[in-house]
């Protein structure tokens, strides 16, 4: 079983006088139970639509989706999920306390029970020493932290964040990736919709990327980072003929003066290319892998879809 | 080796009471706060309320050939006045405050968590109409209250038929909550405010069309009142008010113009206005149901 799953899940929108926009286009996505899953894309590419879809905000034109087995839509699997919106705003005449009771309360938490989450939420995002400040008189930093507090209310096994750090300065970005971190210990399933990619790198297991409604990507992170490799190769005597052997081990992707950039498929490829070029007299000056990151990668995957 | 599959992960247990009802009063309650807090409803009490102490002064001091009207006069005067006015006031003030209840607070975004939580759309439109109906009784009592002080300082005595006019103006701004909630569905609150000021022109039009076309012999125009009184049934309740506010026996010229019968009011016609309401609300609940909302 899946945390999230979807089977072809396709969202057009039609209006009258226009041409219909394919929003989502048979979308399969499997996400991991306990993982933090990084869900990307450019913008306009249906990442909104599609967690809209999951939430059952809006309805699939076709394609079906589940979320723990349950189908989406069904408002009773949505005390499984909490749910921070990249837009939203609060009943700002409300204390942080009462906000949190409004939806406590509207998640069916008992009063006991309600006020222990509101305290442990408040201190899981530092506000405690807010509780009786009204909500108007918050920085923006404070209200995404409340917002992903009333996400936290009902102890979700599915957390659905979009952009949560969107509002937020450095600091404020490094205690919500704590923050994501530490649910995925409590063994939470993070959905992160980001435009971030080095906080995706530095907190997802595994990613999908969406592109124009179609899921261009979806793997986990470590596998898609680890490959392919590029190797510089600085060589002392430098000549054509290292080219000739270097392309039998992976691909040249760049010569510069003295150096080749050579990609390999497997990192075990390295020591055979190496001494293939040793071997026939090359002198090396230098050899570094260079590991691509996931903007590279994120570039890529979008520039190589056809337009 | 046998792969070992998740458990599936349960749905939480909760009462019956606080899947069904709890939201609805959660909604309800932050209706509540939230018109009280707005200047569409303190304003609206006050002035309201202002006009009604107005109007018992002026009475007070109105002299017809040189004498001032005889107290019993000046009571029933106050009281009937009071209720055009109280009917006129909730009707704005329901639509002031539910014109913007759904698409713009979607479109602003306080609604947006509250749609993702486990509840039903129905809940929300049922909370709030419940809220808005909560908040205006109240004020309508308040009202309510004014008059009878009106009618007490010329009377002398309680005037039961304050209260029993009132009781059926409760009605009133529910009438105008309901249609607002429904057009609210979809439309910006700027739409459904004008939308539900021709309705109120056309409520109040019953009335004219009626004295017009029977003083003047056009049986059109008594078709096109008819039509109006179904189309917002406000007619019915103002007659219904006319009756049981209990002014008719001193002032018999408040039920209409001379030559012009007003209709009785019958139980039909409460059963109508209570349909209309009960109608605009399911007709809102089920098409918020049905609407889609990108947030």
């Amino acid at each position: 079983m899946w945390a999230i799953e979807t089977d072809g899940l396709t969202k057009i929108f039609r209006s009258l006088g226009r041409k219909p926009i394919v929003a989502v286009q048979d979308l399969n996505l499997r996400v991991p139970i306990g993982s933090v899953f990084g869900f990307l894309g450019p913008n306009g590419a249906g990442k909104t639509t599609t967690l809209n879809l999951l939430l059952g905000n809006l309805r699939p034109t076709r394609g079906t989706g589940r979320i723990f087995g349950y189908p989406i839509g069904n408002p009773e699997v949505r005390r499984l999920v909490g749910y921070l919106p990249e837009k939203f705003q609060f009943h700002d005449f409300l204390t942080a306390e009462e906000f949190l009771d409004f939806h406590a309360r509207l998640l069916g938490l008992p009063p006991s029970v309600r006020r222990q989450r509101i305290d442990t939420v408040l201190e899981f995002v530092g506000l405690q020493g807010r509780r009786r400040s009204k909500v108007r008189e918050f920085s923006r930093g404070m209200l995404q932290r409340l917002g992903i507090a009333q996400a936290l209310l009902n102890e979700p096994k599915l957390v659905i964040l979009d952009e949560p750090t969107s509002a937020l300065d450095p600091l404020g970005r490094w205690e919500v990736r704590n923050l994501i971190l530490r649910l995925k210990e409590q063994g939470v399933t993070v959905f992160l919709n980001s435009h971030l990619l080095s906080e995706v790198e530095m907190t997802c297991d595994a990613v999908a990327i969406l592109n124009k409604g179609r899921l261009v990507f979806q793997g986990r992170l470590d596998e898609l980072l680890s490959e392919p490799l590029e190797l510089d190769i600085r060589f002392q005597n430098p000549s054509p003929s290292w080219r000739d052997i270097a392309a039998q081990w992976g691909t040249v992707v760049g010569v510069n003066g003295d150096a080749l950039t050579v990609r390999v498929r497997r990192e075990d490829a390295i020591p055979d290319l190496i001494a293939a070029l040793v071997n026939n007299g090359a002198r090396l000056m230098s050899v570094v892998p260079k590991r691509f990151s996931l903007e590279d990668l994120f570039v890529q995957v979008i520039r190589d879809e056809p337009h | 080796m046998n792969r070992i599959e998740p458990l599936a992960v349960p749905l939480p247990s909760v009462s019956l009471w606080a899947r069904w009802v709890t939201p609805v009063l959660v909604i309800a309650r932050l209706t509540i706060k939230e018109a009280t807090r707005r200047w569409a409803f303190v304003g609206g009490l006050l002035l309201g309320a202002g006009m009604m102490a107005l109007l018992a002064y002026v009475f007070a001091n109105v002299k017809r050939h040189g004498e001032f009207l005889p107290a019993e006069v000046q009571g029933s005067l106050v009281v009937h006045f009071g209720l055009v006015i109280t009917r006129f006031f909730s009707a704005v003030m329901a639509t002031a405050l539910a014109c913007g209840a759904i698409a713009t607070e979607l479109e602003r975004g306080t609604l947006t968590l509250v749609v993702t939580k486990p509840i039903r759309r129905w809940q929300i439109v049922v909370g709030k109409w419940l809220g808005f109906a909560i908040v205006l009784t109240l004020n309508q009592l308040v009202w309510l209250a004014v008059i009878e002080w009106g009618a007490w300082n010329r009377l002398g005595a309680w005037h039961w038929g304050v209260w029993k006019a009132g009781l059926i103006g409760l009605l009133y701004p529910l009438l105008f909550v309901s249609l607002n909630l429904l057009l609210s569905v979809h439309l910006p609150w700027i739409f459904v405010a004008l939308i539900s000021l021709v309705f109120m022109g056309i409520g109040w039009s019953e009335t004219a069309m009626r004295n017009i076309g029977t003083l003047a012999n056009l049986p059109r125009l008594l078709t096109l009142s008819q039509i109006a009184g179904y189309l917002m049934p406000t007619g019915r309740l103002a007659r219904w008010m006319v009756v049981q506010s209990e002014v008719l026996d001193l002032v018999p010229r408040l039920s209409g113009p001379p030559g012009v019968e007003m209709p009785q009011p019958t139980v039909g016609d409460l059963l109508y206005v209570l349909a209309y309401i009960l109608v605009g609300l399911l007709l809102a609940c089920w098409l918020f149901g049905r609407r889609e909302v990108a947030g």
